[in-house]
Order: structure tokens, then C-alpha cells, then sequence
């Protein structure tokens, strides 16, 4: 479920960070992480039930944006 | 998806909200789908289920921050912290899990969705149809004769030093109806692994990850990123057929994050 956004100000990458250290998986997927660029994506969790669950992981799903409060993710304008 | 049943594929809708996703599971299998769809468990809505969770006083959440193959970025990692602020803030009891090893499942879930070498999905292509970005790697490595692969493997895991890879493209090749049959039975071993942890040492409610490591990437991202996927693709080995939806694809709302099963 979207939590929030990139935002350019929080989400850099460390200035200490460096891809070559990072195993080729990674590599692959940091190649493409910039956060000045991705300003204003959405941002997701994943809420994870076992088999079966849909009930239960809605409902859940359901606490934890209320539990968000005022915080809770904003919905792009429609028009 | 035909040729891709090592893993089996999971459809899911998208919405823009909660309410949305919830309306619309709650409406299909209220269509008894079982009726029409061979393939679907014969389960009615369950009020009572829902009404449980809905009251529940206090959760035990379990957060998986990494998946020990590609650490989330810090955008990703901070949507998990704020989930786990307000559920603290709620008096949730939040644990740290760390399950039975993700990246064994992306290793065994990875041979098993292109066992015959992408043939069958390509067999579908029309003239003039081309593969994404993404699988477009996975076929090239499949399609390298063995003895360069071989190479390029032992370059990865001595020279580069990247265990993580290596054992990734290892066995990256077509395999015999005997070898499949083989990794099936991993993945039937580690499924069981996976319930036993969950219902036995974790005892867990829920369990709160991130969907993906970065962001959704830009078009033709895949080209890279198509191997990082796991935090997904574990889930499609481990609990494949949840009714005809999975709801926790749709959890990345608006990211056109599309990993590959």
C-alpha cells in the first residue's frame, strides 16, 4: 500500500555509498535509484499474509491507514 | 502463464484506493468465481475473518527490512519506518523477522520460472513482437553457449567476488524434464520451511516489507533491475493462487513496477 513520496531532501543515497561494492543484483537495481529524479513517486509497503488471508490482510491494511492519521498517503488531484 | 508454471503467475487489480481493492475482492469472489474458474479455491467471503482483524487489540508484526540480496533505498526503507512509527504508536508489538533465506527462494524461483530456456513464451510472439527489456537479459544469458557462461560465472564468483550473482547464473540454462523435477522439489521444501517458520517461530500476524527496492524505474528499467525482484518474487514461490488475486501486488499502487512472474 503507497505511504508516502520520494522526496528529493530525505531519500539520497549516503555520501559514502558506492555501487561497486554492491553485489550484481543490486548493482542492477541501484543503477537506477536517484532520488532527485524520482521526486514525488509514490513509495509502497507490502503487508504480507500467509495463503488465503484476503480477509484478514484488507482489514489490516485498513488499521494501518488509519493509524497513519493525517500522515496517511495523498491521492493525487483528479481533475 | 504457460511455460512460466514453475512459479505461477498472479493477477491482481489495481486501485486507487483502499476502499477500491477492497469493494472490488469483496464483489468477485461474491460471483462465486469457482463457479466458471476451474482453477479457484471454493472460499466465500469471510465476514467473521475480517471483523477478527478489524477488532484485534494488538498485533505482532513481523518487519523485514532487507531481503540480504539488494538492501531497499532509503525512500523505500523510510515508508517501512513510517509504518512502523504508527503502529508502535498504536501499541502494536513490532519483531524483526528474518525468514527462512530469501535470496535461496529468488535462486530456486528464478530456475524455475524459465526451465525451458524462455522457449514458451517466446513461442507465443507474433512477427514483429519483441521482449521487454527485462526478459530480454534473462534469454540472452539463457541463449550463451555453456562453456562462455561457464566463464563468466567463474569470473563473477572469483574475480568480481560476488557470491550473490554467481549463484544466481550458475545453473542459468534450459534444463531436462529430470532437472526441473528437481528444483520443483526445492521449492516444495522450502515452501514447507517457509509455513513451519511462520507458524511455529514467528507466530506472526502480518509481515511488513518493502515491495521493491527502489521506486518504480523508468521505462525499459528492467534492462537492469530485472533480477531484483525478490521481494515479490518470494512470495509468488512461497503462496501461489491466493483466490485469483494477490493482493499485495497491488500494493504498489501508481508504480508501474512489473516483476517478471
Amino acid at each position: 500500500m503507497p505511504i508516502t513520496h520520494v522526496d528529493k531532501a530525505l531519500d539520497q543515497l549516503p555520501s559514502d555509498f558506492s555501487i561497486k561494492k554492491l553485489n550484481g543484483v543490486a548493482q542492477g537495481a541501484y543503477k537506477l535509484y536517484d532520488a532527485t529524479a524520482m521526486h514525488g513517486l509514490p513509495v509502497a509497503v507490502q503487508i504480507v499474509g500467509q495463503r488465503l488471508e484476503e480477509e484478514k490482510v484488507l482489514a489490516i491494511m485498513q488499521r494501518i491507514e488509519d493509524a497513519l492519521g493525517d500522515e496517511k498517503y495523498q491521492l493525487l488531484e483528479i481533475e | 502463464m504457460p511455460g512460466q508454471e514453475g512459479i505461477p503467475s498472479v493477477f491482481s487489480p489495481m486501485t486507487r484506493t483502499l476502499g477500491d481493492l477492497s469493494y472490488f475482492t469483496k464483489s468477485m469472489i461474491g460471483m462465486k468465481p469457482w463457479k466458471y474458474d476451474h482453477s479457484i479455491h471454493p472460499i466465500p467471503w469471510r465476514d467473521d475473518v475480517a471483523k477478527e482483524y478489524q477488532e484485534k487489540k494488538k498485533y505482532r508484526v513481523g518487519v523485514l527490512r532487507t531481503d540480504g540480496v539488494v538492501d531497499p533505498s532509503p525512500a523505500c526503507a523510510r515508508a517501512v519506518d513510517e509504518v512502523v512509527a504508527a503502529l508502535q504508536k498504536e501499541g502494536h508489538e513490532i519483531i524483526e523477522v528474518s525468514p527462512p533465506s530469501p535470496y535461496e527462494a529468488l535462486v530456486i524461483a528464478s530456475q524455475l520460472l524459465n526451465a525451458d530456456g524462455c522457449k514458451t513464451y517466446k513461442s507465443f510472439f507474433r512477427m514483429g513482437e519483441w521482449e521487454d527489456a527485462g526478459a530480454e537479459q534473462m534469454s540472452f544469458l539463457m541463449s550463451l553457449p555453456s562453456p562462455f557462461k561457464y566463464v563468466y560465472y567463474l569470473w563473477v564468483k572469483y574475480v568480481r567476488r560476488d557470491e550473490i550473482w554467481a549463484g544466481l547464473i550458475k545453473d542459468w540454462k534450459e534444463k531436462s524434464a529430470y532437472e526441473q523435477w528437481k528444483w520443483v522439489t526445492k521449492r516444495e521444501a522450502y515452501k514447507a520451511k517457509f509455513h513451519d517458520w511462520w507458524e511455529q517461530e514467528a507466530k506472526i500476524d502480518f509481515m511488513l516489507t518493502p515491495p521493491n527496492a527502489t521506486p518504480a524505474v523508468p521505462h525499459d528499467g528492467m534492462r537492469d533491475a530485472v533480477s531484483s525482484c525478490g521481494y515479490t518474487f518470494l512470495f509468488n514461490l512461497v503462496s501461489p493462487k491466493l483466490l485469483t488475486f494477490d493482493i499485495r501486488k497491488v500494493a504498489d499502487l501508481n508504480s508501474s513496477i512489473t516483476p517478471v512472474a
